[in-house]
């Protein structure tokens, strides 16, 4: 019936704008968003949903408007967003359904960007040296649990001239064991007192890549993936590690690597790598990494 | 009604309930007369009671049909008693008092190209009168507007809201007066832009009408079910065709996208729609700069300021070339914008580890080619590359226009008002074409990820090309592409990321399916060749003649 007084077209926009309005708000406040984007796009996210929700009032001035013609495919911009962050999907990190057991056979999801990266991506240790800087970024997810409980904390300065803290530092053992948050500051401070840490035993947990384009066959990297702005450009990081028996990594699988750092040289430029001596399986890790 | 009123609608209308109402609205002389003359002579064939209301008095009268059996009765209404509220009352109650006491077949209505279409729901509405029952008596069944093809630019000028208000709302359109087949499919392209989904007919063409009148309208929940449940289906087949890794990553890539571009895509509607809404042209006319260079440098500058990305500079370039900025100046801006503004700067220089060189080199580029692009079209008329033309300047293409009675009472508030109408309006026209960018890119990133891209046999320039093609498949954020260039930069010659960071910005699929919503495609091709080629141009200029070696 057309002379009703609710206006239905109106009524479809609002339940639309609250819809989309309310996934936005619930994908930010519940990290969610963080498979996704960085957390320097929290704010913005959160503005959005302000809009959104400042157009749903504004839609409530003309609820009892009577309106002719009525459109509702417009609708479908809000709606189809809602529809796919519904859809069943893993996060690309995901690797393994249990990770615990190790050296099972991976899901093949994080090959995706890894394949990517070997296509078109440079060396993982070098965009760690230079491009992926740890930022002094307050949203980073630091569990700082984790970090403290390793003690042996470490301050220096970055290429920057910013300070960065570290723990899990033994200087009595000559060992490193990088937490799973601190795993870009570690590498990036390793990578930039080389000489200091030469010969230190560093623990480091990742996912198996191997058989990429610029690795030896004796080499593979316990890598995490690194989003510097959205899910798009994820790039793998982590050290070059030597090792014997590849073949018996599965790709993906989540290991924790504990090797000897030495100069090692990548496109004839020196950098750090490991000499494995112990792998052990790890738990996976669902987080990216955030510069 | 009786039962004889109900069965004799019932051959026109399926709601036996109702009294269908035809509608014919339209300017002063467009022949609304003449089309209900020729609309009678068929209809009180089958029909016994018709009644016309009429609120405009034309040089044509109604005819009664020779050989008409039917009875027709003619209402005439003031459009001045109708403008005011107790009018609009009073009238509403003695078509209410007719319609119970006479028997009605159907009803034809000449609404007055003035009169919002609203006005004629509130006259037709009947609950106040009708409380102990339950029907609504009688039911808009069409709308039908006449337009002139010669005169309509102007009518729109003169009248505004009210006709823009009866074209949105209209289910036939009659475009009278067309001088060849090019404006026909002009202008039914605009009308179907601002009213999706009318059917447009050329001239008066009685069976045609006829047709339409007497056709059954498919519910709009009805059709937003259809393509709801079609998409399902075909994310289904997608899913079966490329594999369940492969969608999950096209989910992702899509949700990256979106929620990194939407943000940022608000902030330039914002930006767009406050131009649209609180800049007059006259402000711009009068503070632009005349002078093509130095509107050029100007824009540039203000892409300094400007904090957004490609997908924000899309909307504001629109509303800029909407009110009236030179094209050329509008296009440099558009260029200049994502590259060369204050986040893309950080980004850049945190990515390519502090290299001042790279970022000097990204910024001074960016700022010549959109120069060089911006002069490529200067010249050009603004009403030759929109989409929506011969559309008023005072209305804009979302269908928002200012209640002139609101204007006068309180001009803040209407312009508010009407901010907030018009960013909700620009977020739907150009918020599907973000999605579909996004949803090609990712699909692209996803299956085009095995495809080889080796660079170490080609040289500068076909290095440069392959990575141009790469920026403007991948569609990344200007404000993200710099770390996945510099990525590239260990595999591929400096100046071929170069050519990357530069034209990735200005043009990829997102911004180009984002274009060609509202400018026309001939205009859009140009754009894109023009970028491609000035920024190949450029870099390869300057790459060759060893620039590389002293950035890097």
């Amino acid at each position: 019936m057309k002379n009703k007084h609710l206006n239905s077209q109106v009524v479809l926009e609002i339940i639309c704008f609250t819809l989309f309005g309310v996934s936005l708000l619930y994908l930010t406040l519940s990290d969610k968003y963080l498979k996704y984007v960085t957390p320097r796009t929290k704010p913005y996210l959160i503005f959005a949903s302000i809009v959104v929700f400042i157009w749903v009032c504004s839609l409530f001035r003309n609820l009892f408007i009577p309106q002719y013609k009525k459109h509702t495919l417009h609708c479908l911009v809000l709606i189809l967003p809602v529809m796919v962050m519904l859809l069943p999907h893993n996060s690309v990190s995901s690797v393994s359904q249990s990770g615990s057991n190790g050296f099972m056979k991976g899901n093949t999801t994080v090959t995706q960007p890894e394949d990517k990266a070997s296509d078109t991506v440079a060396p993982i240790p070098d965009s760690s040296q230079s491009g992926m800087r740890p930022s002094q970024d307050k949203n980073q997810n630091v569990d700082k649990s984790t970090s403290s409980e390793l003690g042996g904390e470490y301050k220096t300065k970055d290429q920057y001239g910013s300070d960065i803290t570290v723990h899990g530092l033994d200087l009595k053992n000559r060992s490193i064991t990088v937490s799973d948050d601190e795993f870009l500051k570690w590498t990036n401070v390793i990578f930039l007192e080389l000489d200091k840490f030469n010969g230190y035993s560093v623990t480091v947990t990742g996912s198996v890549m191997k058989n990429t384009d610029y690795l030896e066959k004796d080499e593979f990297v316990p890598a995490r993936l690194v989003m510097t702005c959205c899910v798009a450009d994820l790039v793998p990081c982590g050290f070059i590690c030597k090792y014997d028996k590849i073949s018996e990594l599965q790709a993906d699988s989540w290991v924790m690597v504990t090797g000897t750092v030495f100069k090692g040289s990548f496109n004839n430029k020196p950098e750090p790598q490991l000499k494995v001596t112990q792998i052990k399986s790890a738990d996976k890790i669902e987080e990216f990494l955030y510069p | 009604m009786t039962k004889q009123q109900s069965e004799n609608s019932s051959q026109f209308n399926e709601n036996d309930d109702f009294i269908p109402v035809n509608v014919v609205t339209g300017f002063l002389d467009s022949g609304k007369t003449k089309l209900i003359n020729s609309m009678l002579a068929k209809r009180c064939r089958k029909l016994q009671n018709i009644l016309i209301i009429q609120t405009e008095q034309g040089e044509e009268k109604i005819n009664t049909p020779i050989n008409c059996k039917a009875t027709i009765k003619i209402i005439k209404l003031s459009v001045r008693e109708l403008q005011s509220d107790a009018g609009l009352k009073e009238y509403s109650s003695q078509l209410y008092e007719y319609l119970k006491t006479n028997m009605t077949d159907e009803i034809w209505i000449e609404w007055n190209g003035i009169l919002p279409v609203t006005m004629l729901l509130t006259l037709l509405d009947f609950k106040e009168y009708n409380k102990k029952e339950d029907d609504a008596l009688c039911s808009i069944n069409k709308i039908i507007s006449i337009i002139k093809a010669d005169t309509i630019s102007t009518a729109l000028n003169a009248t505004g809201g009210a006709v823009m208000d009866q074209l949105i709302n209209c289910d036939i359109v009659v475009i009278r007066n067309v001088e060849s087949d090019g404006q026909f499919k002009r202008l039914r392209r605009m009308l179907r832009e601002i009213n999706p989904g009318v059917k447009v007919q050329n001239r008066h063409c009685t069976d045609a009408v006829n047709r339409y009148i007497n056709s059954e309208k498919l519910s709009p929940v009805a059709s937003l079910y259809m393509i709801i449940g079609f998409c399902i289906v075909f994310f289904m087949l997608i899913k079966l065709i490329i594999g369940t890794n492969n969608t999950n990553y096209i989910i992702n890539i899509f949700l990256g996208i979106l929620l990194q571009a939407f943000p940022f895509l608000l902030i330039g509607i914002l930006l767009s729609s406050a131009i649209q809404v609180f800049v007059s042209e006259k402000f711009i006319e009068n503070h632009f700069p005349k002078n093509r260079f130095t509107g050029m440098i100007f824009a540039t500058l203000s892409g300094f300021c400007l904090p957004v990305c490609d997908c924000a500079s899309v909307p504001v370039f629109r509303s800029l070339v909407k009110k009236g900025v030179p094209v050329a100046s509008a296009v440099t801006f558009m260029m200049a914008t994502p590259v060369i503004n204050p986040v893309v700067i950080l980004s850049t220089w945190y990515a390519f580890g502090g290299n001042i060189g790279i970022v000097l080199c990204r910024v001074i580029m960016g700022i010549i080619c959109s120069i060089i692009i911006g002069l490529c079209f200067s010249g050009t008329d603004k009403n030759k590359i929109q989409r929506v033309e011969s559309m008023s300047s005072t209305v804009c293409s979302c269908g928002c226009y200012i209640d002139t009675r609101n204007i006068t009472s309180s001009p803040h508030r209407a312009k508010l008002k009407m901010f907030i109408d018009h960013s909700k309006a620009e977020f739907f026209s150009v918020g599907k074409f973000l999605m579909i960018g996004a949803l090609v890119s990712a699909t692209l990133q996803a299956l085009g990820k095995k495809i080889p891209f080796t660079s170490h046999s080609g040289g500068l320039l076909v290095s440069t090309l392959i990575l141009m093609a790469m920026a403007f498949l991948l569609s990344l954020c200007s404000s993200s592409d710099a770390v996945v260039a510099k990525s590239f930069s260990t595999s591929f010659p400096i100046g071929a990321v170069m050519g990357f960071l530069v034209f990735g910005p200005m043009m990829d699929i997102k911004n180009i399916i984002m274009l060609s919503g509202s400018f026309k495609k001939k205009f859009v091709a140009k754009l894109c060749i023009v970028s491609a080629v000035v920024c190949c141009g450029t870099v390869f200029i300057a790459f060759s003649t060893g620039l590389g070696g002293i950035i890097n």
